[in-house]
């Protein structure tokens, strides 16, 4: 991202800051940008856990994908006192009861490059970290990984989406049917893209937050965006996709009847 | 059943339509027997026919699009695009939205394709091909990230800037959707190889004139 803000900022002669958003503090980043994917589903599914009445401390949470976004949320909801029971990467996957750690998963990937292996676990397969018995499931991988296939299998309470487009349209059809409340992609990995905006306004500004000052800000746009969706899909009748779509493209419709067409 | 019917070109279009018709029937009976959600299933499907006169060039994607993956049920469409609008539409559908603005926010706005030269470290030059979309700009700057993988296809570009658009209006903030790809594969390049690209690729998705600019004077 700097060579970009840097080659954008040659070819027009001037430094322009807010071109380009996730770019290291030093030239105009935000503080707090690495675990704001992670720390924006951290608040849906806090949010969520209030709605379905479940507590997140001591809820079995799976995990697919230990990358930038998967190692984070494994590390936030940790921190949480929630139990990380299965973790994975595009080679297969881990498996603890009891919960596995984080920061020890993380160091143990660095070194081998995988998380699979790592001391204390169990061998699992992606397919089966999807099914297997758990309180909160997390796609942070792949799209298309909840299909019809796989849908009547699972077996969470709450499917929190952090990856994009990881659940087809009729396996959200078969999840609502069973009752599982799905945490669609655009809400629940909508964090990033949340701090690339203060990174923007930052820049215009040329006015820098604290890392506190992001993440509380963060923490109510998130908390907000999720009550707005929950009260659409109640007023609809729908799942929770549908009424963050409804929300969603409602606002985007509502600004293009506002502005009109050109000419 | 699509990957075996690939080579007779000439059945694929029916077996499509009859698969999909199948699914549909068989999922919309299991929803009905449920029974809850009657009036949603009735939108879910009103959802998927929408719009009518395209029906044959949807499935002409659909057949293009390579499964590699047999496992996965056939008789889903797992085209990224093909799914982003399928959830436009069921939202459309609740909204009421009319037909020309359904049309308007179901395509994305601009697709920029670019190849991008770039000098690698044997000092050979390989071209890589790279995409930026821009969906929607009307509630602010098309904001998206930047994907490098060698799966990179323009459906699923499409696709990501669609879904930039509704996430940045789903958390209310000031920016439409965009997305760009560049299908390469990042673990096997070093570190200047992917700067010089990076470079390059910045400048050629830069807006910018192609030719001289003749400046004209009023001579009196």
């Amino acid at each position: 991202m700097a060579w970009m803000m840097d080659t954008y900022s040659m070819t027009k002669g001037y430094s322009a800051l807010g071109v380009v958003t996730g770019k290291p503090v030093s030239i105009g980043g935000s503080e707090g940008r690495k675990d704001a994917t992670a720390r924006g589903c951290l608040v849906v599914v806090e949010e969520a856990c209030k709605v379905k009445k479940m507590s997140l401390r001591g809820s079995s949470v799976a995990i697919q994908g230990f990358g930038n976004t998967g190692s984070q949320v494994a590390k936030l909801f940790a921190e949480k006192k929630a139990r990380v029971v299965a973790i994975s990467d595009s080679r297969g996957g881990v498996f603890n009861s009891r919960g596995i750690d984080p920061l020890k998963a993380m160091r143990y990937k660095e070194r081998s490059g995988t998380v699979v292996g790592m001391p204390g676990t169990s061998r699992i397969s992606n397919d089966d970290l999807l099914t297997m018995k758990c309180d909160i499931l997390v796609p942070a991988a792949l799209e298309n990984v909840i299909t019809l296939n796989n849908a009547d299998q699972i077996k969470a309470k709450i499917v929190a989406e952090a990856a994009n487009g990881p659940t087809t349209p009729h396996a959200d059809e078969v999840l609502a049917r069973k009752g599982i409340l799905l945490l669609p992609d655009i809400l629940t990995n909508a964090g990033g893209v949340t701090v690339s905006y203060f990174e923007w306004v930052q820049d215009l500004q040329s006015f820098f937050w604290p890392v506190s000052e992001v993440t509380s800000k963060l923490e109510t746009v998130m908390r907000q965006a999720f009550h707005e969706v929950h009260e659409s899909m109640r007023k609809h009748r729908a799942h929770m996709r549908t009424g963050a779509y409804v929300l969603a493209v409602g606002r985007v419709a509502d600004a293009t009847l506002v502005r009109g067409l050109f000419p | 059943m699509l990957l075996v019917c690939l080579g007779c070109a000439g059945f694929t279009l029916v077996f499509i339509d009859f698969v999909g018709r199948f699914a549909k029937l068989r999922l919309s009976r299991d929803l009905r027997a449920s029974g809850q959600f009657s009036r949603h299933t009735q939108r879910f499907e009103a959802a998927q026919s929408f719009p009518p006169q395209e029906e044959g060039k949807m499935a002409t994607v659909a057949k293009a699009a390579p499964q590699p993956v047999p496992r996965i049920a056939p008789r889903e469409d797992l085209n990224p695009f093909r799914i982003a609008q399928i959830q436009f539409d069921l939202a459309a559908e609740y909204l009421k939205l009319d037909a020309g603005l359904r049309q308007i926010l179901r395509t994305p706005k601009r697709v920029l394709e670019v190849s991008i030269p770039t000098k690698m470290d044997n000092g050979q030059v390989k071209v890589f091909t790279g995409y930026r979309v821009q969906h929607n700009v009307t509630r602010g700057p098309a904001k998206g990230g930047l994907r490098y993988h060698p799966g990179v296809t323009p459906d699923e570009v499409k696709a990501l800037a669609m879904w930039m658009t509704w996430k940045t209006a789903a958390v209310n903030i000031p920016f439409g959707g965009g997305k760009g790809g560049v299908i390469c594969d990042p673990k096997r390049m070093s570190k200047p190889e992917l700067e010089r690209m990076t470079r390059r690729y910045t400048s050629e998705i830069f807006p910018r004139r192609t030719s001289i600019r003749i400046r004209r004077r009023w001579r009196g």
